[in-house]
């Protein structure tokens, strides 16, 4: 369900590293409800434009703006949330307490959870299918259900963006295609605005309404079917 | 068994072992005040410093997401141990009397760990990731640690006497109280300010992507953790002396009784299982029918040792 709404845009934005300029002059927007792939090849600038984003490092030149307001101006943990490929390992920690962990933005000083924290903490559980698990420890998951607990997490968060960096990487092809799947229904269930860097161009074609391509230090906005395995080689 | 009882069982426990620091000794004449002078503020400060070397071990593993993360691996307590190597070695060639140099050398070890902190702070703006700065502050420890065996190689014979029963710990090196108000004010301040450190800290275990994501200012809070931790083992270290393996062993004794990570019970269970260990090291350490008092470094190694091979074998780091 895409709305018009405009929620992230980059104007004229250049992104690098103190003066090497990775990737120059993006003009891009995502929309309420879209599922976007990042696109490109190893080190192009993907994880470099997720971390300007997230302003953990400062962008060259132009301009980043989430509901028409400059990045600088805003609290992005209210905003975006973001899922990472490699595991976290914490001894003791349930999928409810990782979950839960959603809610941290959004507590008091003490973390204290409130009674509707804990019933969307709950339905978020449920709406990912992790109730029968949820008192494991997140240590004892397979990769697939670990991707799942942290996509919940984003979910508590409760942002209206979440970017994903290369989700299913280590995972095998039936988890891959789950967690591909359930990122299409969390776009049209909860429509919600979902960023994903990936090297998999057919999960692209399957769910995703537009390609973000990185190529030749230039970032474009593609139509996934226009797409072919010849612009990664 | 549930959380309230395991800790209403730690709180019994710490009081047993309270009223045993003070009943147990190599001397058993109770009627004689000077004993109980001395019994009482040793079991306090057993007590404080126990629980305060456990506290600083646990901000460290959690900033540092290493289990085997402690101050005398960030070379906080080498820094502590160079201040009382200048204090015992120059004050004599200074001709700084006795008088002066209890104080001098709790000020000295207090800006040692103080110093190693603030380098640590400084390169941390330098350094990105948490286990780069863990390297960092080993090879200070190496370096801080070269100085201090320069200082004992050319030291004199009596000084280099001193330093090393200093370097063996202890938990009566002071006995007047108001001289330990100067050690446990700023002890328990910081004790009390890491409750509302809960929060972060658990963010902190989620590693430092994702904490950031969450909206945690992870500079600011590794400048907070490791000043905490300064102040702390600066201010033990230099009332008792650096105390070895306390500092990793208890946050893991603390989370495997729990069966959590979450600082809201691990900070609590932390305190009360430090301070129960740094008492009955102490205990340990002047049993009945020894002559004199064993090290405290000696008790502590024999106990905490054996916890941190089983913390490496039980991550499977081998």
């Amino acid at each position: 369900m895409n709305s018009d709404t405009s929620i992230l845009s980059c104007k004229n934005l250049s992104i690098g590293y103190s003066n090497k300029t990775l990737v120059a002059d993006i003009n891009l927007e995502a929309k309420q409800g879209e599922l976007i792939a990042l696109m490109g090849l190893n080190g192009t600038g993907k994880t470099t434009l997720f971390k300007t984003i997230f302003k953990e490092i400062p962008l060259v030149s132009g301009d980043i703006l989430i509901d028409n307001r400059q990045i600088s101006e805003l609290d992005l943990q209210q905003l975006i949330s973001i899922v990472y490929t490699d595991r976290v390992s914490i001894f003791g920690f349930t999928v409810r307490d990782m979950v839960a962990m959603g809610r941290m933005p959004h507590t008091n000083l003490f973390g204290k959870l409130t009674k509707a924290d804990k019933e969307l903490i709950e339905s978020n559980i449920n709406s990912l299918g992790l109730e029968n698990i949820a008192d494991m420890e997140i240590n004892s998951l397979s990769d697939g259900q670990f991707q799942k607990v942290m996509i919940a997490r984003a979910l508590a968060q409760e942002t209206p963006i979440i970017m994903l960096d290369e989700p299913t990487a280590f995972l095998d092809i039936k988890n891959k295609k789950m967690i591909d799947s359930l990122l299409h229904e969390l776009t049209t269930k909860h429509n919600k605005t979902i960023i994903v860097s990936t090297h998999n161009l057919e999960f692209s074609k399957a769910f995703c309404s537009k390609v973000w391509l990185i190529e030749n230090g230039k970032m474009t906005e593609k139509s996934p079917d226009s797409l072919s395995e010849a612009n990664f080689l | 068994m549930t959380l309230s009882k395991k800790f209403i069982g730690l709180v019994i426990l710490l009081v047993f072992l309270i009223f045993a620091g003070i009943s147990l000794g190599s001397v058993l004449d109770f009627s004689n005040d000077n004993i109980l002078k001395l019994r009482i503020p040793r079991t306090i400060t057993a007590v404080i410093c126990g629980a305060g070397i456990a506290i600083a071990g646990l901000l460290m593993q959690t900033l540092f997401r290493n289990p085997l993360a402690g101050p005398s691996v960030l070379g906080i307590s080498s820094g502590s141990t160079l201040g009382v190597a200048i204090g015992i070695f120059a004050l004599e060639a200074l001709g700084i009397g006795m008088f002066y140099e209890k104080f001098t050398i709790s000020v000295l070890a207090i800006l040692g760990a103080s110093a190693v902190t603030l380098l640590l702070l400084f390169v941390s703006k330098f350094v990105k990731h948490s286990n780069t700065l863990l390297i960092v502050g080993l090879m200070v420890g190496y370096f801080v640690s070269s100085i201090v065996s320069i200082f004992s190689f050319y030291g004199d014979k009596t000084n280099l006497q001193s330093f090393v029963y200093w370097g063996m710990g202890s938990f009566n090196k002071e006995s007047e109280m108001d001289s330990l108000y100067f050690y446990y004010v700023p002890i328990l301040l910081i004790l009390f300010l890491v409750f509302f450190l809960q929060k972060p800290l658990n963010i902190l275990l989620t590693g430092e992507k994702y904490a950031v994501s969450m909206g945690l200012n992870t500079s600011r809070m590794r400048w907070i953790t490791i000043t905490c931790t300064g102040i702390l083992v600066g201010i033990i270290t230099a009332l008792c002396g650096p105390i070895a393996f306390l500092g990793i062993a208890v946050p893991h004794l603390a989370r495997n009784f729990i069966k959590k990570s979450d600082h809201k019970w691990v900070i609590p269970f932390a305190l009360l299982i430090g301070g129960s260990l740094g008492l009955i090291c102490d205990i340990i350490s002047r049993l009945p029918g020894l002559e004199g008092t064993l090290p405290l470094n000696a008790v502590t190694s024999f106990i905490g040792a054996p916890i941190v091979v089983w913390i490496i074998f039980k991550n499977k780091m081998v």
